[in-house]
């Protein structure tokens, strides 16, 4: 659950066909309850076999966090920006909950950056520093 | 002491002059004139200043549509002029691909030289190092091809800059698709390029397999940061370009086409034996057929025509090589 003040930074994130932004805090923490839920549940298993509900909350996800890591990129000046990058930290936070470890090190190239990374860095565009910390705990150095 | 114009002039010639170049240079030079007076005694281009190699604004692809209902459409490439095309490979191998694009475009500009650390690199490029197997250097100069092609479409598009290393991860290529009045960006579409000498494997083992797995959610991050920096540059070309509705349109909406261009030989040359090669691309990329692009070029003996391109490269690279 996200406090109130949390939740309001949420609700002011950049609108989207189709997305809920009033209920778009709800949304985060069920998806993260469900994720959590089924890493318990498949503890070891192959990530393959999550729900098809399940593989479509990640995909709005990964949607939700590449959209708004656009704007935090493309629109420096925009009012909500700092939403914008809160809820594209989440949405990467969460769907990284459901990858298993087995990448190695967290990359970054001249095509992309990992998840982790971005996460780490849009919390902070956020001035959400409690939170950058505790993602910067998955970045794996080279 | 500071120089005064001319002096500063006058050591550069002297720096330049015949007398003063290593052998390389001279024989770089000498190739050069051989190769320009070919260029200025050869088919119907313009000519440039005295001295400057002819300026091309010939297309060197002719595009033929086809268009295999339901299933997929696209272009079928004809070297229109080899030597033009290897021109234009060339000077895309130097890093001069915005000139190219503007040629391309229609602009007569004149043709501008290169360092030769410029065509050093670009030679390196268009070269098989001994005992290495010759895809990555026919792979690029696919791509580049691929891109060339893409320009010649013409407006409606911004075609992401060819890549400038073999087998440099990434896309193959990527274009943002624009809406007529050139304001918004209605899909992203991402390029499959490939030269080989088996089109039908190719394209079952490891075109369709890598776009199920990108209709899958893989490589996104990839895709995201590559579709924000091509966003972000255009971004800076046409200020009044309207970002909201490209986040939407390609990101969240991940309205994303596929351009799979590849070389045939004569097995698939007939428009049904064509159909045949790009059989499965509805269920890699279901959806409506303008998702599908499928492009194909003749070259019935790939590696030995490859081999032969980049060597007329080459000789483009030593040709416009005019200054250390």
């Amino acid at each position: 659950m996200f406090d109130p003040i949390t939740a309001a930074l949420i609700r002011a994130a950049p609108a989207l066909d189709g997305l809920d932004l009033e209920g778009l805090p709800k949304r985060l923490t069920s998806a993260f309850a469900d994720i959590v839920s089924a890493r318990i549940r498949l503890r070891g298993e192959a990530y393959d076999r999550v729900s098809p509900e399940l593989t479509e909350t990640l995909n709005e996800l990964r949607r939700l966090a590449a959209a708004h890591e656009a704007y935090v990129a493309l629109l420096p000046e925009r009012e909500n920006r700092a939403a914008a990058a809160f809820v594209a930290a989440s949405a990467h936070q969460t769907c990284m909950l459901a990858r298993s470890r087995t990448n190695g090190v967290s990359r970054i190239d001249a095509t992309t950056v990992a998840p982790e990374v971005c996460a780490t860095l849009l919390f902070l565009v956020a001035e959400a520093n409690a939170d950058a910390a505790e993602c910067a705990k998955r970045i794996i150095p080279d | 002491m500071r120089s005064t114009p001319s002096t500063s002039r006058s050591i550069a010639e002297s720096r330049n002059s015949p007398s003063r170049r290593s052998p390389d240079a001279r024989s770089l030079e000498r190739h050069r004139k051989l190769i320009c007076r070919s260029l200025l005694t050869t088919d119907g281009g313009r000519r440039g200043r005295a001295g400057e190699p002819r300026r091309h604004t010939k297309s060197p692809l002719t595009l033929t549509p086809i268009d295999h209902l339901g299933l997929c459409h696209g272009w079928a490439w004809t070297i229109q002029d080899e030597s033009i095309l290897a021109e234009r490979v060339a000077r895309v191998a130097v890093g001069q691909y915005r000139h190219v694009a503007r040629i391309l475009a229609g602009a007569n500009v004149p043709s501008p030289g290169a360092s030769t650390d410029h065509a050093a690199n670009a030679i390196k490029l268009l070269t098989v190092a001994p005992g290495n197997d010759p895809w990555h250097r026919d792979g690029w100069v696919f791509q580049t091809l691929s891109w060339i092609a893409a320009q010649q479409m013409g407006p409606g598009a911004v075609t992401r800059p060819p890549q400038i290393l073999k087998a440099d991860k990434g896309f193959d290529g990527m274009q943002l698709e624009l809406a007529a009045d050139g304001k918004s960006v209605t899909a992203v579409i991402v390029f499959e390029d490939k030269a080989t000498d088996n089109a039908r494997k190719t394209i079952r083992e490891e075109v369709w397999p890598g776009i199920v797995a990108l209709e899958a959610g893989e490589r996104v991050s990839e895709l995201t940061h590559q579709t924000t920096a091509m966003l972000e540059a255009q971004q800076r070309l046409d200020p009044a370009l309207d970002i909201d509705t490209a986040i939407s349109n390609i990101l969240w909406k991940e309205v994303r086409r596929y351009r799979v261009s590849i070389t045939v030989n004569d097995t698939h040359l007939d428009n049904t034996a064509r159909a045949g090669l790009f059989k499965g691309f509805d269920e890699s990329a279901p959806g409506d057929a303008k998702r599908r692009r499928a492009e194909t070029i003749h070259l019935p003996e790939l590696r030995k025509w490859m081999s032969a391109f980049a060597g007329r490269a080459i000789d483009h690279v030593k040709a416009m090589t005019v200054y250390v």
